[in-house]
């Protein structure tokens, strides 16, 4: 018992680390003892070997975030407002610009260590923290709407609490996600924005990016994301309802590139490329061009394979080339240009 | 903060700019972020899955770091200490899961913005589907060991701390690491061969 115990703490330590001498040797009269571990220790190196070790990347710096946490923090001890309006005027211009995090100006005073010692500053546990865990069961079970009233209710009680702007992002992605609910959603991410600034200013990029989408199918009453749901609900000829959303939405650059994107998906699913290539939403996007009549169209998944070209490929004259036929259009014009420009920024980098 | 002030952390060491911070040098903070945020995300990235989660993490193990660096001490390295707050918040943020929400209702719906235009996450090929695909299996794997043995795992293969600075780390015995070490990688190997993997 006490050896088979002895073997195995030897056996991990040896998948990663070598053993010293009178360690290796008592493995291995173990192992001629144990054959049955031997052949375990053989397949748990192999395990261990094949077992994928690269490091997830980190694209963005954290520091502003934790600066204004400890700032926000030490604000509050302090009975200061969370920014400053100076602070609150950066952060609309930092994040107009597209900036994922905030960087706070230098000059906002920091916290004293001494102040923010644990125990200090914990808030209490908030009645919205209740609500946001039911609203958790409700959304596992599919109870969308339910999940919202509950919650919506229970913000509009606490809207001050410490868990607010969370419960005020986790309602605008219910109803833009979930229960498609696009004016109702804008009013969440813009409210999320003015009111809950802080917690806009971590949140992840996608969700900035519905509220510029939202903002955008707004200047139609939202008609151009209720259709993209239509096309993609079709059953019948999915591919002509999303061109045709193209088509008849020529300003709604973000519903247009989605609609593109769903037919270079459909195009995958239906067998029509590999979906084991390597580039298969590439080959689809062209598949779906070399088939489309419509200019507008044609132009639009010009544009993404620009896109996947520069982003995904860094193919760059093949990614100029793809947005030189985007910009023949007079509706993607401006966005290829701006892209080209880009493109050319880059290559004198 | 100036340019002069910059170089002048940058110089130090870790145990010095933590006892520079402990003085009220908030720059100094500053350089330790820079120099591991990178590390803490990855420990992050391995329990939560999920860049949005990990990133909240991430920034919140940062902040606990520099409110509680007040009781670190340099007998502990600073390293080992920040690995030790960082996986402590990673559970307790999982215990609590609120976040785990937001992540959901991303992942399902059906087209995702942030593919287009912005180039924030550009459409991933096949390729890069099916290496996701076996990343979360190894996610999920992780998810059914016990705390102490993803500890562990997480921080042996992919941080590739050794045995005794991840004892220092979670505060018990060498022996004790490596019991939990073998019995995790058997487990996830056991989980992992089940579903087709490796």
């Amino acid at each position: 018992m006490f050896r088979r115990r002895k073997a195995e703490k030897l056996m991990a330590q040896a998948l990663y680390e070598s053993l010293p001498e009178h360690d290796a040797a008592f493995l291995e009269a173990y192992f001629q003892a144990h054959p049955a571990a031997r052949e375990e220790m053989e397949a748990l190196r192999r395990f261990v070997a094949d077992m994928p070790t690269e490091k997830p990347q980190l694209n963005a710096d954290l520091i502003p975030a934790v600066r204004a946490r400890i700032e926000e923090q030490s604000g509050r001890l302090e009975k200061k407002p969370r920014l400053r309006p100076a602070a609150a005027i950066a952060a609309l211009v930092f994040v107009a610009a597209g900036f994922f995090l905030l960087k706070l100006p230098d000059a906002a005073p920091p916290g004293h260590l001494a102040d923010l010692q644990d125990g200090t500053a914990a808030p209490a546990a908030s009645p919205l923290a209740a609500a946001l865990s039911q609203t958790d069961k409700l959304l596992e079970t599919g109870n969308y709407a339910d999940a919202y009233k509950v919650l919506s209710a229970a913000l509009g009680r606490s809207p001050d609490e410490p868990d607010a702007g969370d419960a005020q992002m986790t309602l605008a992605e219910i109803a833009f996600a979930r229960l498609h609910w696009y004016e109702q959603a804008y009013d969440d991410y813009e409210r999320l924005y003015q009111k809950y600034h802080q917690t806009w200013l971590n949140t992840p990029p996608h969700v900035r990016d519905r509220r510029d989408l939202l903002a955008e199918a707004r200047l139609v009453q939202f008609r151009s994301l209720q259709d993209l749901d239509a096309a993609r609900a079709n059953k019948l000829d999915p591919l002509d309802a999303l061109a045709r959303v193209i088509a008849t939405y020529p300003n709604q650059a973000y519903v247009r590139s989605q609609a593109a994107l769903e037919m270079a998906r459909r195009t995958i699913e239906s067998g029509a490329v590999d979906p084991q290539s390597s580039d298969a939403l590439l080959q689809a996007l062209r598949h779906v061009r070399n088939e489309a009549s419509d200019p507008l169209v044609v132009a639009q998944l010009s544009y993404q394979m620009g896109y996947l070209y520069e982003s995904q490929y860094h193919e760059f004259d093949k990614a100029r080339e793809a947005f030189l036929q985007a910009s023949e259009h007079p509706a993607l014009q401006q966005q290829a240009r701006s892209a080209l420009a880009r493109l050319d920024a880059e290559s004198i980098q | 903060m100036n340019q002069d002030a910059d170089r002048n952390w940058a110089a130090q060491d870790d145990d010095a700019l933590a006892m520079a911070v402990k003085a009220g040098e908030l720059a100094a903070y500053d350089e330790l972020i820079r120099r591991h945020q990178a590390r803490v995300y990855a420990v992050a990235y391995r329990f939560a899955g999920n860049r949005e989660d990990a990133l909240d993490i991430a920034q919140e193990a940062l902040f606990k770091a520099y409110r509680k660096l007040g009781g670190w001490e340099p007998r502990t390295g600073f390293v080992p200490w920040l690995m030790r707050v960082t996986t402590n918040h990673a559970i307790d943020h999982l215990r609590r899961s609120k976040r785990r929400r937001t992540a959901r209702l991303t992942d399902e719906y059906p087209g995702r913005e942030a593919d287009t235009l912005t180039g924030h996450s550009a459409a991933q090929p096949e390729a890069a589907a099916r290496a996701g695909e076996i990343g979360r299996h190894v996610h999920q794997a992780l998810e059914r060991l016990s705390n102490a043995q993803r500890n562990v795992f997480v921080l042996r293969h992919y941080e590739g701390l050794q045995l005794a600075e991840i004892a220092e780390v979670l505060e018990c015995s060498i022996g004790s690491v490596k019991v939990h070490l073998f019995r995790a990688v058997r487990k996830l190997r056991l989980e992992l061969k089940d579903i087709g993997h490796f």
